[in-house]
């Protein structure tokens, strides 16, 4: 046995672990549409809303300790609806947690900017040049990278006591950023995790190393049985 | 040299030039509840059976699947993995289960069938959670594998796996939480040492796919599902 590979780490046992809900909004009209839909702020369609309360029903006996959401409407009316059974609970609302900023491609679909701008769409493709992008007139991918991580990071220093739940609603992208910052994955990796709309994801952390995360579900959306879906793995 | 604890198998730099006809999905699937699972043993290529309520899960994620249609199915030979394989192709007349050493959990030399709690200093889960979360894959059990051991015999499967089924298919892939951390990790191109940060319970369902347009590239859609538990009260 190889004894210098396992050199005693320092002990910490966890008693209470925490654990983090991450949930994507409800389907949007661009989301039907395949469009880039940043910043832009659009609400649910009426299937959207549907997918909000199928997965607040779904979460509804679990008791959030704090609920974070992006400020767009599609995100903070998916939290509003999951935290219904908690109307004492406010939803902290974090600019951080917003989609990427597309800048000048807000509002189009990927179709037209594919057309449009074939350079920067062949990049948006290959992830692994997509970490080099900067959206004209929006933000960099490693900009929201860090504006995530920056939130997270404070959300996690707000919850030091142990054994909270907390809930992040979020989009599919930021939600990318905060899985891939909780495992300690780098940037390059979080584009492999697709979120679908209001699917539920539980990151727990260790139970005998704090700080330390691990994924226990990840992009579960059983809740929409018999609910209309967007496959994105379709494009 | 190359590193081996590399992944060799995903490639996030190939670009497709359009939609790919020959987009696979493989489908994981942890094995059912064993005793040692229960009592909390180091438990890899000791050959424990399921329990009864390991065959029930078992029969839970079978009726879950009823409806998926596999082109393959591969399962670790040790009988826990199995015996879940043999309830999911119950019904299929069309299937054969292959069998595949490479897929059997790491090898834990002397501390198999021995609780953890046996090799602790303070902490009962001290050595394994040292293994797991000090990064150093190369560190052996006694007598038995290492993380990159077993990191290896996996990575060989998934290309022999990429090599046999080039168009489009659904393959089950039948496991234990080790090789599955393993290939999972392989096919998204991370590192060795960010596998233990995806749990598999026992007869977890996830799935990863074939990136719509760069063929190799591998994406999560699904991870550690185990809905069809939840009527019948068979979580661990």
């Amino acid at each position: 046995m190889d004894n210098q590979n396992l050199s005693t780490p320092e002990l910490i046992v966890n008693p209470s672990p925490r654990t983090i809900y991450l949930v994507r909004h409800g389907e949007t009209q661009g989301n039907i549409d395949d469009k880039a839909q940043g910043h832009l702020d659009v609400p649910l369609t009426e299937t959207g809303r549907l997918q909000a309360k199928a997965v607040a029903e779904r979460l509804s006996d679990i008791e959030f300790d704090a609920v974070y959401s992006s400020d767009l409407q599609r995100a903070f009316d998916t939290a509003k609806a999951i935290t219904a059974h908690q109307p004492e609970l406010q939803i902290q609302t974090r600019s951080q947690l917003r989609e990427y900023h597309f800048g000048d491609y807000e509002d189009m679909t990927w179709a037209e900017i594919s057309n449009t701008y074939p350079a920067l769409y062949r990049r948006w493709k290959n992830l692994s040049m997509r970490l080099d992008i900067e959206f004209p007139g929006g933000e960099s991918t490693l900009d929201a990278w860090e504006r995530v991580g920056e939130v997270l990071k404070e959300i996690l220093s707000e919850h030091q006591q142990g054994g909270e739940t907390i809930l992040i609603v979020g989009h599919g992208g930021s939600l990318q950023a905060v899985l891939a910052h909780l495992l300690n994955l780098s940037a390059a990796n979080q584009w492999f995790f697709l979120f679908d709309n209001t699917s539920v994801t539980v990151i727990k952390e260790h139970p005998y190393t704090p700080n330390a995360w691990r994924a226990n579900q990840f992009n579960d959306t059983s809740h929409l049985d018999g609910i209309a879906r967007i496959d994105k793995s379709k494009r | 040299m190359d590193d081996p604890n590399l992944s060799t198998l995903s490639q996030s730099n190939v670009l497709g030039t359009g939609p790919n006809p020959n987009r696979r999905t493989i489908i994981l699937v942890r094995h059912g509840e064993t005793q040692g699972n229960i009592e909390g043993k180091a438990q890899g290529h000791f050959d424990a059976p399921l329990t009864d309520k390991g065959v029930r899960q078992a029969q839970a994620l079978a009726q879950r699947l009823t409806d998926t249609e596999f082109s393959a199915i591969y399962s670790s030979d040790l009988r826990r993995a199995v015996h879940t394989a043999e309830a999911i192709i119950n019904n299929r007349s069309d299937i054969h289960i292959q069998l595949r050493q490479e897929l059997r959990e790491l090898h834990y030399g002397t501390y198999e069938n021995t609780p953890w709690s046996d090799h602790g200093d303070e902490d009962p889960r001290f050595f394994k959670r040292r293994i797991e979360w000090k990064t150093r894959p190369s560190a052996k059990y006694p007598g038995g594998e290492s993380a990159t051991d077993l990191w290896q015999s996996v990575g060989d499967f998934a290309h022999e796996l990429l090599a046999n089924h080039s168009e489009k298919s659904t393959i089950l892939v039948i496991a234990h939480g080790g090789s599955l951390q393993a290939l999972l990790a392989h096919f998204l191109a991370l590192r060795i040492t960010d596998q233990w940060r995806f749990s598999f319970d026992n007869t977890s369902v996830s799935i990863i796919k074939e990136h719509p347009v760069a063929p190799r590239v591998w994406q999560a859609k699904l991870l550690n599902d185990t809905s069809h538990l939840n009527d019948f009260n068979l979580h661990g």
